[in-house]
């Protein structure tokens, strides 16, 4: 009896309950003509059916109650922080002889913080001294800089009129002079370029840039590594992610990535209007290829699309008079600080390869993040690697996808992240996230 | 086995104390608020313990004595296992189900009592003598570790729960369910490693990939494999019931 490997895993699907009445029946005329497989398939089907029929073994004892004793109960059942210090001792209730106790509930999460605010707070130490007679002075100084540049570019103006009609920001919610929380997340948003500092030589959508703010510098790192929230109801997700951004730390951010589709759409806008011929424009693609993949996509021309975008919304900003400003896959700011949003560039970055959310966090509280969204939130997480534009451009990416990539790129993804608190302790990370809707019903049935 | 079929703990999000012997599954959600609730310290720690090893020792014990075949080192298996769980649940992050964790843990464990076992068999020659053969085969001659005088048992114990009622199963198909089991304790570790999670945990190929820590796209083929293996086995038996 000869089977070849696709007749081995066909016959195994059978086995398996995923081929349906119709396959089932193909397969089994097919291998008619090889009695002997048909009849190892027939036989293999029967085992399974009956092994899963096996009677589960009783428990000999009771094992919870024969490993109580060398479980930590006084500390579970007493401890607080300075107790789980100090450690047990008599008057706590330990029984003699009960072995050291060898877990201490929390402790994984007090290192980890421990551990995150001594790197922070070494730094800091350092400069606290300078700083604290300057900082009033600074603060004050720095406001004023980034007023008077916005108000050279423009640049106010445009966020103004992109929030609403009128060029009132209030009548949107967002207090651009503050750069406070917006309170309706529905807005056009992106940092404007004025008051990013670039690195010298960076020319990456995704390099670091460096904002400065009233504390001093900020560094912002573009992740390596995407987060995959997998649920059913994906209008909640955003709600669920910013409640643990919230819970993780002050200086964390979420924000509501500015749709790649619509940015596409829009440069098409741009180019209409502009009439053929675009000259002095600098390398970008047709609207055929834009359109129809991301292949294209470079730094260079990410820029290029970018500006086209602005462009066109001021335009179209500025059109519309006592209209509503446009709602829709608008990006926006949904919690936290506004200097801890990416820019246009990034968040088109982003989107491109399917994240519609983007989460900033210091690096150091980024485990601690994710844990709080699969505990807390109940929310099923994966991390990967970036993906590539051309798998997000493929249609009908199937749910197994996420975990199948993670399995394959989970040591890479603990890395990067190891790598990152190591190197970068002191920064904020952006972390793309893609949501992917989850169906209630198994499209396939994998277990029977 | 429905992995998430069973009844969640008594409302509120805090464990139940003095939750009966063997405690029925729990829900994910119902898994997790465990897990944080352990976490935090303080007195719902210690129910939340007690809740979670409650419902997963019958699973864990079902597992290592599928695998090792010998009710006394399952039992130490058992206890080794829970005891583990219990000390790295703090590190636990998430980013698998509870369950599938903790039988990664559980099946760790079991494969590397087995290497031992097998060196272990491999160097004794008092063992060859006794005709025991590769450690893989059911020790009678190791004592008990504290299960209740349960020596020599090896191979299918008796004292066996029905997984479910089967009023009207034939003789056929009870013997062929015997002859299978036996002929399970002669395959290798890794082909009765999938079998066991297979058809016994109901665990689906992502999950088996992640316990056994193989390439999801060879899930499929290795149960095609242990399947074939196992046939082997129950014919070379002299079983040849066409079932």
């Amino acid at each position: 009896m000869m089977l070849d490997r696709a007749d081995e895993l066909e016959i195994a699907s059978l086995i398996e309950g995923e081929l349906d009445e119709a396959a089932a029946g193909a397969l089994r005329k097919r291998l008619s003509r090889n009695p002997a497989a048909l009849a190892l398939m027939e036989r293999m089907q029967v085992d399974r059916a009956v092994l899963r029929t096996a009677a589960e073994p009783a428990l000999p004892v009771d094992f919870f109650e024969r490993i109580e004793p060398m479980l930590a109960r006084p500390m579970l059942m007493e401890a607080t922080a300075a107790e789980a210090r100090l450690g047990v001792g008599a008057g706590n209730g330990v029984a003699a002889g009960v072995a050291e106790p060898i877990v201490r509930p929390g402790e994984w999460r007090r290192q980890v913080r421990r551990r995150s605010r001594r790197v922070v707070w070494s730094r800091l130490a350092v400069a606290a001294v300078v700083l604290m007679a300057l900082m009033a002075g600074v603060w004050a100084a720095v406001n004023g800089v980034i007023g008077a540049l916005q108000s050279a570019d423009g640049v106010d103006e445009r966020m103004a009129r992109n929030d609403g009609a009128d060029g009132s920001s209030a009548a949107t919610g967002l207090d651009v002079e503050r750069g406070g929380v917006a309170e309706n997340g529905v807005i056009h948003h992106y940092r404007p370029e004025a008051v990013v500092m670039r690195d010298a030589g960076a020319e990456d959508a995704g390099s670091d840039v460096r904002v400065a703010d009233a504390d001093g510098e900020l560094k912002l790192v573009p992740a390596k590594f995407v987060l995959v929230v997998q649920a059913t109801d994906a209008a909640g997700v955003e709600e669920a992610v910013g409640r643990s951004v919230s819970a993780i730390s002050e200086r964390g951010a979420l924000v509501r990535n500015f749709s790649f589709d619509e940015a596409r759409k829009l440069e098409q806008e741009w180019r209409m209007a502009r009439g053929p011929g675009i000259s002095g424009e600098g390398p970008l693609v047709s609207s055929t290829e834009m359109i129809e993949s991301t292949s294209w996509i470079t730094p260079e021309r990410m820029k290029i699309l970018a500006r086209r975008v602005r462009e066109r919304l001021d335009v179209l900003n500025a059109g519309r008079g006592g209209e509503e400003a446009e709602k829709g896959p608008m990006s926006g700011q949904i919690s936290g600080a506004k200097e801890l949003a990416p820019t246009l560039e990034q968040q088109l970055d982003f989107s491109s390869r399917g994240a519609t959310l983007t989460v900033s966090v210091p690096v150091a509280d980024v485990v601690a993040f994710v844990e709080r969204l699969n505990v807390d939130e109940g929310q099923a997480t994966v991390l990967r690697m970036m993906p590539k534009r051309t798998e997000h451009d493929e249609a009908g990416a199937e749910e197994a996808r996420a975990l199948d990539l993670w399995l394959s790129e989970g040591p890479e993804v603990r890395r990067a992240v190891e790598k990152m608190v190591a190197e970068q302790s002191g920064a904020v990370v952006l972390i793309p996230v893609i949501v992917e809707g989850k169906s209630t019903s198994q499209k396939v049935d994998k277990s029977k | 086995m429905a992995e998430s079929g069973a009844a969640e703990g008594g409302g509120g999000d805090g464990p139940r104390r003095g939750a009966k012997v063997d405690s029925p599954r729990l829900t994910a959600l119902r898994e997790l608020q465990l897990v944080e609730s352990y976490r935090k310290g303080g007195p719902g720690a210690y129910a939340a313990i007690e809740e979670l090893i409650r419902s997963y020792q019958r699973r864990v014990y079902s597992i290592c004595y599928r695998m090792v075949k010998h009710e006394a080192d399952a039992a130490d298996l058992t206890q080794d296992v829970l005891l583990k769980v219990v000390e790295n649940l703090p590190t636990y992050n998430g980013q698998s189900k509870l369950s599938t964790w903790v039988i990664r843990v559980t099946m760790n464990h079991c494969l590397t009592h087995l290497r031992k076992e097998k060196i272990r068999d491999h160097k004794s020659l008092d063992r060859a003598g006794m005709g025991h053969g590769s450690g893989e085969n059911a020790g009678a001659g190791r004592g008990g570790s504290g299960v209740g005088g349960a020596a020599g048992g090896g191979g299918v114990a008796g004292g066996l729960r029905s997984k479910e009622p089967l009023p009207a199963e034939s003789v056929e198909q009870a013997q062929l369910r015997e002859a299978l089991l036996s002929a399970l304790e002669g395959l290798d570790a890794p082909s009765r490693a999938i079998l066991v999670l297979r058809d016994m945990q109901d665990l689906d190929y992502e999950q088996l990939a992640e316990v056994l820590e193989i390439p999801l796209g060879t899930v499929k083929s290795r149960l095609f494999r242990a399947r074939a293996a196992l046939r082997a086995a129950v014919e070379g038996k002299g079983f040849s019931a066409e079932g």
